[in-house]
């Protein structure tokens, strides 16, 4: 594969026009250059273990955007979480364990989702059936997620006690 | 690195402030990355670096290795990019085109405009193994891994992708090859 044949497209060619569009790539850390030092090593293991200890001392509350904690029990695994808007509730994201355990129901219109760093983005924001709108909604596209409303279930332990909580709440 | 790997370890041991950090780190590059794969100016390719970035930010709590936090990350986002690139040939073959939202940066020579046209065209994962390679600098190793194929695969694609850019530039009546200096000195 010769890059210098005559009426050829280069791989450089082709670099360039990319660079072109979207600048600069991030730069690269070599592997030899990422190569931890003994004491890079050991620091890294004194943060994963103060880390560590910290989210076990922490159990399951987690300090959500805008400062307001809420109990994790029902909400799955510790990550910062969505946060969407609409009609001036603010709803959090809820990943299910099966997309079927919801129904969707009618659209109720434009929400506002962001948080966690990422961009804010308008949403189509659907009812789900057999829930109070109030409590929790849902999206189209994402029938395995569910946005609850902050103050509701949060005490929730498992996702079977948070649906059965948002089936009887509102 | 090293840096990467202990934000997205505190990341998923559940502070927020790390998965902040973490994405503003990474969004630079997965951005790009995307925009490059689905064809950076269209809509299509802005909701697609958004949509990748949430992927990452929702995927977070299945990352087992902290360590590889970007090579998984580039992952997500690629396979958001291929998705969302596979959709808009569909549209693309029912002549439904996306609407460009703004052309970033146009360049001043034709050529690079006919080359970034005729890049756009080609199949989605053709596109993604040269913005990889050539753009991520990610090894050819990285890319099949990424990609899910072999490495040879990688390699034929990267030369499909020049044999198809260089007809298409013919077509188009631009000369294909880049003027050596030797030629830019007689011009």
């Amino acid at each position: 594969m010769s890059q210098d044949e005559p009426d050829e497209i280069s791989l450089d060619d082709i670099e360039r026009m990319l660079r072109t569009y979207e600048g600069e790539p991030t730069p690269r850390v070599r592997p030899a250059q990422a190569r931890a030092s003994r004491i890079d090593r050991r620091a890294i293991v004194i943060i994963v273990a103060v880390a560590a200890a910290a989210a076990v001392a922490a159990s399951v509350v987690l300090v959500l955007e805008h400062g307001s904690t809420h109990s994790d029990a029902a909400l799955g695994p510790a990550v910062c979480r969505l946060a969407l808007t609409f009609r001036g509730v603010r709803y959090l994201e809820v990943r299910l364990s099966s997309e079927t355990l919801v129904r969707q129901g009618r659209r109720l219109g434009l929400g506002s989702l962001g948080g966690c760093a990422a961009p804010r983005k308008s949403v189509e924001v659907h009812a789900l059936r057999g829930i109070d709108a109030h409590v929790a909604i849902g999206r189209r596209a994402y029938p395995g997620l569910l946005y609850l409303a902050t103050g509701h279930c949060g005490n929730a332990r498992s996702e079977r006690e948070l649906l059965a909580c948002i089936r009887r709440t509102g | 690195m090293l840096r990467l790997a202990a934000l997205a370890q505190q990341a998923i041991a559940g502070d927020p402030a790390a998965v902040d950090e973490l994405l503003r780190e990474l969004r630079p590059e997965i951005v790009r990355t995307v925009r490059l794969i689905v064809g950076s100016g269209s809509w299509a390719a802005e909701d697609a670096a958004q949509d990748a970035l949430l992927d990452v930010m929702r995927g977070l709590g299945r990352l087992r290795e902290p360590a590889a936090v970007r090579g998984w990350a580039i992952q997500v986002a690629v396979t958001r990019a291929l998705k969302v690139s596979r959709r808009e040939r569909r549209l693309m073959s029912l002549r439904v085109q996306a609407d460009a939202y703004e052309s970033p940066a146009p360049p001043a020579d034709t050529r690079a405009a006919a080359l970034k046209s005729a890049f756009d065209t080609l199949p989605p994962r053709m596109r993604a193994a040269a913005v990889l390679r050539l753009y991520t600098g990610l090894s050819e190793q990285e890319t099949a891994s990424v990609l899910g194929c072999t490495v040879g695969t990688v390699k034929s694609q990267l030369h499909d992708a020049r044999e198809r850019l260089a007809e298409a530039l013919r077509a188009e009546g631009v000369v294909p090859q880049t003027a050596s200096p030797a030629e830019d000195a007689l011009l």
